[in-house]
């Protein structure tokens, strides 16, 4: 009697630090989850920014002296990019670096020479950097979501279309 | 080990694919660091990259490692085998590679 008393005044004890530790590592989670997601938000935005930059020049009438200050404005993005990756890295999502110099050579390569090729090429060359940008945030949403999946709720009308697609499990209308 | 601090032998602020481009050119880097440590090397040859100002554009790095390849003849495997980039922001390293695998030597006719 004395020891089954013992045990349900510990049992509630035991509880409570129980109950404790979950709420406290699953606050933990989604606190480091609301940060990594602010990270790869800056890091898209980055990505954006240089596409915008570069389409901007590109489709533009490039004049001779912009070069150096497009040059400057992108690399100096990508760089803080660089800075970025790395930080994801150490908080478990590793990105595949050869999308950040793939954008790098799309947008910068021959731009110095943008004033003296033609509409078109320069029109094929952005549409280029569009597309390597949108690669590189496609890459960046995915990698973040396989550290982090998305929660998708159950609604109630999909778990009973999923019971009525399991014409084993009988039926409430079959009865 | 020969090594090329880029900052302090050539310049802290690298620009342009031509000597037509500025006075800190790629053509003018290549003949004068590159092409004098990899012509008849047999050691590592390091670029280090830190301490430059002016983030370097692709058209730098293509002309610069590329040009090895196409205009100063030097064997893409021998090239890939001895270099090493030194640099805090790896995609350079990345570029200079897929430079290097790109280009081809120019045809003398």
């Amino acid at each position: 009697m004395t020891t089954l008393t013992l045990c349900f005044s510990l049992l509630g004890p035991a509880l409570v630090l129980l109950g404790w530790k979950v709420v406290f590592f699953n606050a933990r989670r989604i606190a480091t989850r609301s940060e990594t997601k602010s990270i790869v938000d800056s890091s898209v935005k980055l990505v954006n920014e240089i596409s915008d930059l570069s389409v901007g020049y590109w489709v533009g009438s490039p004049k001779d002296n912009e070069d150096r200050k497009f040059l400057l404005s992108v690399l100096a993005k990508s760089s803080q990019l660089q800075r970025y990756i790395n930080i994801l890295s150490k908080r478990g999502i590793t990105l595949d670096i050869s999308l950040l110099s793939g954008i790098a050579d799309d947008a910068t390569l021959d731009a110095e020479y943008a004033s003296t090729q033609d509409a078109l090429k320069r029109e094929v060359k952005a549409q280029t950097i569009v597309e390597s940008c949108m690669g590189a945030i496609l890459h960046i949403y995915e990698k973040f979501e396989e550290v982090y999946p998305p929660v998708r709720e159950i609604e109630m009308y999909d778990f009973f279309s999923w019971y009525d697609d399991h014409p084993s499990i009988p039926s409430s209308s079959s009865k | 080990m020969n090594k090329i601090l880029i900052s302090k032998q050539f310049s802290k602020t690298p620009f342009g694919r031509y000597a037509s481009d500025g006075p800190n050119s790629a053509e003018r880097f290549r003949k004068e660091c590159l092409v004098p440590a990899f012509l008849n090397a047999t050691a590592p040859v390091e670029v280090d990259f830190d301490g430059i100002s002016l983030a370097i554009g692709s058209s730098f790095l293509e002309e610069a490692f590329g040009g090895l390849v196409r205009k100063e003849g030097i064997d893409k495997d021998k090239l890939k085998k001895l270099l090493i980039v030194k640099s805090e922001l790896p995609f350079y390293k990345q570029q200079i590679s897929r430079f290097i695998d790109k280009a081809e030597p120019d045809r003398v006719t």
